[in-house]
């Protein structure tokens, strides 16, 4: 039998997935084993008692990246950036977000100012040439990094509109220091605004060796153990690519591994029929939101991390300083709950690791919502007289006993949670209540009921297997490349021959890349886009069209598309306002079949595991504890109840219903009464 | 979850819980319209530059939160709803679907060019708050494109409105919007930028009518004022630390304008008991140049200045401020009266922050910066590009920050007053109009020496395209760098130079001055004071300056 695996790598644990064509599902752990990732990769694969040669397609998600980036061990760079400009780098937006803050820093450079050198070279915004590329000046600076830098990032003004000084610095590179990785902007992020360009570029040409270095062992390791396809990587948009590619755009692996839980969101909804959902992942110390519209993961073209802005397609992805370790202190009389979180050392007062202060895990200990018998992580057993000594200390400044501090301090982070998800909903035109709510984490399926009442939503699902999720979503991620170009035209002044051209030379792009990866035709999916906006505004929206359609349909149309979407989107719009398009987008995807659903027939009775006393904000009711794993398709289970699985608390409050679906879901809704 | 207490005399007292999460919400909200303003916008100025600011207020016209936009505006919303509420004859002649317009300097503070736009929220049929919003418009019809550099009264900086419908009961008034627009230059802008405006107040409309829908308006109105009492004893508590006594400094800035005289600032802040009186009496009287703003703005760059040394990380209600007194003296620069031109109704407030920060030094070694020079830098370029299409570009550029007791001062960043404002790109400057930018960089040596030392100023060197283009500058600071503090030495001051061909000439302030093509314009802002004796200075730290190039020289002796 032919299998797809995924592979996450967490800070913990690797998680392996093997679904098999006829809709099987294998699990497998193993400690990650940092320096030598590949082992642990190997190690989980391992554990899924699946034989590489067997493997159809495998897909992995890596954190080297964003780790090399998120510890500053990334590989030391040099960035060549044009006569005049050194400081673009440094200098960034000039802007201050920290507003009162007088001690507000930038973020510092990937590349120190030594390490950033100018060269003689100058093009115009039409990208015809001022200056003259400097190429005696470029060898002798490649031969002067020669040995010292492990990669170069190359930046010049207006790249994106043409990249020849670039590519002739690529190519000087190659020639005289070949060992140097060289980063161009012009092909990492073709689009104008120098400091975001060279951000990217920077970040790229920052984590590429490592990134590169990784893979390769990775990919030796597995055809040496028999894999005969290709190695996939997953990609901050939400699609894979293949290794190959992952060569040339080490900026895109950056978010391989968070977007992996959005991912499975996308593979839930397909599974259950559902076009929108709230992905929500809350750990330890932060809490995670992530849109599936129509189906499909939400995408930006840029985004930022640690203030770094990013011009690279990536799910849109908001986070909170809320979690299970958020800690609840007092201000002025207030009761505030994080940002700040307890972490894992000291963690909790209820982990007995010296914390003394109370976190939310704390409260929910309290509560009863997390049971005497749950073990979290399956390795710890909880001191409740801990969180109740922390408890009573934060209640006693307020003037509140231990259990309505413990229903504040969970009330106060549900409300931050639902702040965090109107923030990307409700200020970008998109109304919450249309939306399940997907929650997943350790601490999410707590939490998910009290955020889906502020909110106002009709249904939670915790999915299948949510210990391996992330893997679990990878294996069910289509490829995809990004492409984009500069396509700058008033509407009024855009032919249809013009479009027509411009849409064929990229859908032509995207079906090669395609068909290099190995995508058969009838996997094969295109769609075109056109960023588009009034004329003097900035941001765009993208309007989406049929790749087969006429060009004079597509223009036809676009206007009051466009419109119909801006009043959507920002609540208003100007219907007689003339619109420009600003660039081509296209998305091509190579399609992953979705594997049947299992014949789960109704199984016994759950098994149940206790008794609990449940405090809500009303009553204190008692609550059966189930074994999820025992709860069948067909079984549904009414609130006040616990599902408890290793390392995840299912919380059903009264009034709600649990009901698990063919794919192993559990769907959560109000009772009919 | 509402806990009645037993006091009598009480009024609703919510639990502590219920306040946190609603306090959440106000900031929530104001964060959803500020999104929902800046992605929808027209103008750079206000999604790139962030020249704007939201905020939500209670139905007194109470702030109940707001979100990041340009720190300068803080509080001054409050007075165009005050102002607005005076005018119609009381809050009860609001009615639903209202919105209104004002940008009288005299009555909200600033420059004609920023519109406050607001309207009220009505919940079954009462009045429950304001959504409110404030922006820079590209160009009202002052007598020069965009901005004048030289205007000396009022009536020459464009349309001015006192409290002016742009909607009635949600009838939209189409002969003001028609008005507004015939009056500017860039009319599109004005529709889309006003429209985005509009849109940003329905969306904190929605969200504090769903809030309601939840809490219920008795809980909702008792929780903010419990916030309002928590902000205030936080902050009372924080200025009670510090010990009383009367803290002051003055300075001097350049002009009021090109070709002006200097203008004193002169800062007394009185602290006693908790308490900040902050007294601007003896400050320069208006100005005959446009360096003048009203009462309302001077207020909102206080609470600025206090807010930088005051719980910095707490969010901003109308709690927040309530034990500060702001008093100035009639028709001067902080008290501007008809007909004083008010379009650079910054430079004064951004010498008092400093001179605020600067005073309070000794009290608070730990908390303040060393000086900067606290201006805006503007530069605007205007003319008629080779394809005869008008064009204007302008831009404020960054400062070199005053070191800290902790560490070096920030380099090329934007003033006091800025906050999110973000500089214009290169690419996208060139793209747009026939200019092209020569060199950008940090101003080495700029800084000044100090244990800590200042952050470095910027240059920018442009080039003109077009056959015929005009300048537009208003730079501060060449006579008085920035201060250093406690031993540190003060920074570089700011310079301009313009080579129209024939050579080169030191222009601080000028109004559209003619520019043949490939003239040069090469602006230098100023660097920040060092912060403690430069003897001290880390000798590693040193050595790395050297290497990056932020100093070409080791010297440690102090210049001031």
């Amino acid at each position: 039998m032919g299998f797809r695996v995924g592979v996450d790598i967490g800070g913990t644990f690797t998680d392996a997935v093997a679904v098999g064509d006829d809709g099987t599902l294998r699990t497998a752990k193993a400690l990650t084993t940092p320096g030598v990732l590949a082992d642990g990769v190997l190690a989980a694969v391992a554990g899924l008692d699946v034989t590489l040669d067997e493997v159809d397609s495998f897909v992995h998600g890596t954190t080297a990246g964003l780790n090399a980036f998120l510890e500053r061990r990334g590989s030391r760079v040099a960035l060549l950036t044009t006569r005049g400009f050194r400081d673009v780098y440094e200098i960034g937006r000039a802007n201050r977000p920290a507003m009162y803050d007088l001690r507000f820093t930038a973020p510092k450079p990937l590349v120190p100012r030594r390490d950033i050198h100018e060269i003689d070279e100058r093009l115009a915004p039409d990208g015809s040439t001022v200056t003259e590329l400097d190429v005696a000046q470029v060898e002798s600076l490649a031969r002067e990094l020669d040995g010292t830098v492990d990669a170069v990032a190359v930046v010049l003004l207006h790249a994106y509109a043409n990249p020849v000084h670039e590519k002739a610095i690529a190519e000087i590179f190659a020639r005289v220091a070949p060992t140097i990785a060289v980063v161009c902007s012009s092909d990492i992020a073709p689009e104008w605004r120098e400091y975001e360009r060279t951000s990217t570029t920077a970040v790229s040409a920052y984590i590429a060796p490592i990134v590169l270095e990784y893979l390769r062992v990775l990919e030796s390791s597995l055809q040496d153990g028999g894999l005969s396809s290709a190695l996939k990587v997953m990609q901050s948009n939400g699609g894979v690519m293949t290794v190959d590619r992952a060569r040339e755009r080490a900026v895109q692996t950056l978010f391989s591994g968070p977007v992996g839980g959005t991912m499975a969101g996308v593979a839930v909804a397909n599974d259950l029929g559902l076009d929108k959902l709230l992905c929500v992942d809350m750990g330890g110390t932060s809490f995670d939101v992530s849109l599936v519209v129509d189906g499909e993961a939400d995408i930006a073209s840029q985004t930022e991390l640690e203030g770094h802005p990013l011009l690279a397609p990536s799910v849109v992805m908001h986070t909170i300083g809320a979690g299970g370790g958020s800690v609840a202190h007092v201000v002025a009389g207030a009761l505030r709950v994080g940002p700040r979180s307890a972490g894992s050392v000291p963690g909790p007062a209820s982990y007995g690791r010296g914390g003394t202060e109370p976190t939310v895990t704390d409260a929910n200990l309290l509560l009863g919502r997390l049971p005497d018998v749950a073990l979290l992580g399956g390795t710890l057993a909880l001191d409740k007289s801990a969180a109740r000594d922390a408890a009573e200390r934060v209640g006693d400044a307020l003037g509140l006993d231990v259990e309505q501090t413990a229903l504040g301090i969970v009330a106060v982070a549900d409300a931050a949670m639902a702040n965090a998800i109107r923030e990307i909903t409700v200020a970008r035109g998109i109304d919450p209540r249309d939306f399940g709510l997907l929650a997943f984490g350790g601490a999410g399926p707590l939490h998910a009921v009290s955020i889906a009442d502020e909110l106002e939503l009709g249904q939670v699902i915790v999915p299948g297997s949510p210990g391996v999720l992330s893997a679990w979503g990878m294996v069910h991620t289509d490829l995809r490349h990004d492409l984009v170009q500069s396509f700058f035209h008033g509407l009024d002044d855009l032919g249809p021959d013009v479009l027509k051209g411009a849409t064929t030379a990229l859908l032509d792009r995207g079906a090669a890349l395609l068909d290099t990866d190995g995508v058969a035709p009838d996997q094969v999916d295109l769609a075109p886009g056109l960023d588009v906006r009034y004329l003097g505004q900035e941001y765009t929206l993208t309007v989406g069209f049929d790749p087969d359609a006429e060009p004079e349909e597509v223009l036809a149309g676009l206007q009051t598309r466009f419109d119909a979407e801006h009043l959507e989107r920002f609540g208003h719009n100007n219907p007689g306002e003339k619109v420009e398009v600003v660039a081509l987008r296209l998305v091509a995807r190579g399609l992953t079949p979705r594997p049947p659903a299992v014949d789960s027939a109704a199984g016994d009775e759950p098994v149940v595991l206790g008794q609990q006393s449940v405090r809500y904000a009303g009553d204190t009711l008692d609550s059966v504890v189930y074994d999820r794993a025992s709860v069948r398709p067909g079984r549904a289970v009414a609130g006040p109840a616990i599902l408890l699985e290793p390392g995840c608390t299912v919380l059903v409050p009264p009034g709600w219903v649990a009901t698990p679906s063919a794919h192993g879901h559990l769907v959560l809704e109000r009772s009919a009464s | 979850m509402t806990l009645q207490t037993t006091e009598p005399d009480v009024a609703l007292r919510v639990d502590p819980v219920t306040v946190e999460v609603i306090r959440n919400a106000f900031d929530s909200i104001a964060a959803q319209m500020n999104n929902n303003l800046a992605r929808s916008a027209y103008t750079p100025i206000i999604y790139e530059m962030k020249d704007c600011s939201v905020g939500l207020f209670n139905a007194d016209g109470h702030l109940l939160g707001q979100a990041p936009g340009l720190p300068i505006f803080l509080g001054a919303l409050d007075a165009a709803i005050a102002v607005t509420t005076e005018h119609i004859g009381g809050p009860e002649n609001y009615r639903e679907g209202d919105v209104f317009a004002i940008n009288d300097s005299y009555l909200v503070g600033s420059h004609l060019n920023d519109l406050s736009i607001f309207s009220p929220i009505f919940y079954e049929g009462r009045l429950i708050g304001f959504g409110a919003t404030k922006a820079h418009w590209l160009d009202i019809g002052a007598k020069d494109a965009g901005q004048a550099m030289d205007s000396t009264n009022i009536y020459q900086e464009g349309y001015r409105l006192g409290p002016t419908y742009l909607y009635r009961a949600g009838v939209r008034d189409d002969q003001t919007i028609d008005f507004l627009m015939r009056n500017s230059r860039l009319p599109r802008s004005i529709w889309g930028d006003m429209h985005a405006q509009v849109a940003a107040c329905h969306t904190g409309e929605k969200m504090l009518q769903r809030l309601y829908d939840r809490f219920g308006g008795e809980t909702v109105e008792a929780a903010s004022e419990q916030v309002f009492e928590q902000c205030e004893r936080l902050d009372r508590e924080t200025v009670s630390a510090i010990p009383d006594g009367v803290y002051s400094a003055e300075a001097s800035l350049d002009s009021w304008g090109p070709n002006g005289q200097p203008v004193p600032v002169k800062v007394t802040v009185t602290v006693s008991g908790g308490e900040i009186l902050l007294d601007l009496s003896g400050s320069s009287p208006q100005t005959p140049g446009s360096m003048n703003c009203g009462y309302a703005q001077t207020v909102s760059a206080a609470r600025l200045a206090y807010k930088f040394l005051i719980n910095p990380e707490t969010p901003v209600t109308a709690g927040t401020f309530r034990n500060m007194t702001v008093k100035t003296e009639p028709r001067t620069v902080f008290d501007a009266r008809e007909p004083a031109a008010c379009q650079f109704y910054y430079p004064h407030l951004g010498m008092m922050i400093d001179l605020f920060i600067k005073a309070l030094a000794p009290a608070l070694p730990d908390m303040v910066n060393a000086g900067q020079t606290a201006d805006s830098m503007n530069i605007l370029f205007a003319g008629t590009d080779n394809s005869g299409e008008p064009f204007f570009c302008g831009e404020a550029t960054g400062v070199g920050w005053g070191a800290l007791s902790d560490r070096d001062g920030a380099n090329g960043q934007i003033n006091y007053g800025g906050g999110d404002l973000k500089n214009y790109p290169i690419e996208v400057i060139e793209s747009r109009y026939p200019i092209r930018i020569t060199g950008y960089g940090l101003q080495a040596d700029s800084g000044g020496e100090g244990t800590h030392r200042g952050g470095l100023g910027i240059w920018r060197s442009y080039e003109t395209l077009a056959e015929s283009t005009t300048v537009s500058l208003w730079f501060e600071r060449s006579k008085l760098p920035a201060w250093g503090l406690f031993g540190g030495s003060s920074g570089q001051p700011t310079d301009v130079v313009v080579d129209r061909g024939d050579g080169e000439e030191h222009i601080l302030k000028v109004n559209a001055l003619p520019l043949p093509k490939g003239s040069r314009v090469r602006i230098q802002t100023g660097g920040g004071g060092g912060y403690g004796d430069p003897t001290l200075r880390d000798a590693k730290a040193i050595e790395e300056d050297l290497i990056d190039g932020y100093t070409t020289a080791p010297s440690l002796a102090p210049q001031s």
